[in-house]
């Protein structure tokens, strides 16, 4: 018997190791829990955010229905489409406040893009027991320098008349097929917001998550609050995408990598994900139409990232 | 007994598939392949199959695609092992093959796209729609239908009538919070007292969910708040 007992330590040994992969698996076996997250979903959308394209069709174009085809309770939010962060980011608490209320759920997940991603920094910070994560996407956290250069330039004498009005053909075309809307009286003060100054002055009240290196990562959690962040770098990525034609005017203007307004290193916040994925800035949202090259998918990357979020009991 | 122990102890080593390594951004999560459904060894073409594909696919520079390739028939073949036990696996030829003709539609699907004159308006997208469809039926065949069909309805219904509201597929409980906050903001501009619009909140949404939201109930005008667009559209 007592010669016995390595044996059986062996295949006690073997079996758990055989089994470990499918222990791990085990965890998401059902496909309707792989995005069933602790807390709520919010999606929080950029700036000239909007309700609709062509009057009908979401910013975040499948993300919702695919989240919650895994088990995720997921809300969406609408703030004022061009706004100083901190305006932008109160109307958001207001509307965490109600989510929180409407599901009780102590807490929710905030997913931001672009300029959302300031505002839920901005809720983060004021409100730290609602937030149980916060990830970013394709955010300027350090501002971008096509920010900077419409802010110096969208003024008489600033560019030639012939470059400026492609500059802003290209993106009323943007902001007209997204939106469907008016131009707001305040975009000019809600892209001073993006400047690198104006980043910077933010950064300077809001310093969770930021990265002290130039491109770096940022605290991984603060406050209790776990903070990712994730981005594309490829300005150019579908041809019908009519957005692709501003993204490469706009590219010229950041340096350095981007994802054709906000460098790779400006997006990083907390744990960064990843800060090359193939999309451009409409792509990271499934615009337009879903119409987004092979491996840009956002629903799919969005998809494993809620599963990141349940796996790590957020 | 020793040389028995020491095979057994190697056996998972020996035995485990040879996977890629894992990308970077996979850390913490897992392949989206949990949702693929099976008939026999054949995987059903659907939104499962689509949603594991194209989260491989998002591996594209972290992989290759032969990595992802191989990260993608292993992960169907788990997802298979998981489902029908007792029965043979599908070949790895089979997925991978499978896996080829879907990246090649991708390709001559971006290649179609590359093709279409600038500036594209509605016109352009209802042609490259069409197009697109030809295409997926040339090389998706039965499978187009299921893999593709759900973003060409949303796609077909919004681009051949602007505006229709059924085009938005975000479920109507995402946007709960929107309304609320536009309803009360509403209610506290028009001075509804607090008692009525705690009712109202009763009535629609529950007593608890109700009592929850009370302490957000404002009998006047938060000026501090910049006005939504969902309240400036309210009636």
């Amino acid at each position: 018997m007592e010669g016995l007992k390595p044996f059986w330590v062996a295949v006690w040994l073997t079996l758990a190791a055989l089994c470990a992969p499918g222990a791990a698996w085990a965890q998401v076996e059902d496909a309707e829990d792989y995005t069933r997250t602790r807390y709520p979903i919010v999606l929080a959308h950029g700036m000239a955010g909007f309700d609709t394209v062509f009057g009908s069709v979401d910013y975040w174009y499948g993300v919702p229905e695919a989240l919650r085809d895994g088990g995720a309770e997921v809300y969406l939010t609408r703030v004022s489409a061009f706004h100083r962060t901190e305006s932008r980011g109160a109307q958001l608490l207001r509307q965490i406040e109600i989510i929180v209320a409407l599901s009780g759920k102590p807490r929710v997940n905030i997913i931001a893009h672009s300029h959302g991603g300031l505002d839920a920094r901005y809720v983060a910070a004021q409100r730290p027991d609602l937030v149980a994560s916060l990830t970013t996407v394709a955010t300027p956290h350090k501002g971008t320098a096509a920010a900077d250069f419409i802010r110096d330039n969208l003024r008489p004498g600033g560019l030639t008349e012939r470059a400026l009005g492609f500059l802003a053909d290209q993106l009323g075309a943007i902001l007209g097929l997204l939106s469907g809307s008016e131009i707001p009286q305040d975009a000019v003060a809600a892209t001073e917001a993006l400047t690198t100054a104006g980043a910077a002055a933010f950064n300077g009240r809001y310093p969770a998550g930021v990265p002290t290196t130039e491109c770096g990562e940022g605290e991984y959690s603060h406050n209790g609050v776990r903070m990712f962040s994730m981005s594309g770098a490829s300005a150019l990525t579908n041809a019908l995408d009519a957005s692709d034609a501003a993204f490469a005017i706009t590219t010229l203007l950041v340096p350095g990598d981007d994802d054709g307004l906000v460098p790779v290193c400006s997006a990083h916040f907390g744990e960064v994900i990843r800060d090359d994925f193939r999309q451009n800035h409409g792509d990271e949202v499934g615009q337009l139409l879903g119409l987004v090259g092979r491996s840009a998918d956002p629903r799919a990357i969005l998809r494993a990232h809620a599963q990141r979020l349940r796996a790590a009991g957020l | 007994m020793r040389g028995l122990i020491f095979t057994l102890m190697l056996a998972p080593a020996l035995w485990a598939p040879a996977v890629a390594a894992p990308a970077p951004s996979l850390r913490g999560t897992q392949l989206d392949c949990s949702g693929v459904r099976f008939q026999g060894v054949e995987p059903v073409a659907d939104v499962g199959l689509r949603r594991c594909l194209d989260h491989g696919l998002t591996l594209e520079g972290e992989l290759t695609l032969d990595e992802i390739r191989a990260l993608i028939i292993d992960a169907l073949r788990a997802a298979h092992r998981r489902q029908i036990r007792g029965q043979r696996q599908p070949s790895s030829k089979a997925l991978g093959a499978f896996f080829d003709r879907y990246l090649g539609y991708r390709e001559a699907e971006a290649a179609l796209l590359a093709g279409i004159p600038h500036p594209v308006d509605l016109k352009g997208l209802r042609r490259a729609q069409s197009a697109l469809e030809d295409l997926q039926r040339r090389w998706l065949g039965a499978t187009a239908e299921g893999l593709m069909g759900a973003d060409n309805r949303t796609r077909r219904v919004a681009l051949g009538a602007p505006g229709h509201p059924l085009t938005s597929t975000a479920p109507a409980q995402s946007t709960l919070a929107i309304e609320i906050d536009a309803e009360l903001r509403r209610w506290a501009a028009e001075g509804v007292p607090a008692h009525i619009q705690r009712a109202r909140l009763s009535a629609r949404l529950g007593a608890k969910a109700a009592a929850r939201l009370a302490p957000l109930i404002q009998t006047t005008p938060d000026l501090t708040l910049p006005r939504s667009r969902a309240a400036r559209r309210s009636p």
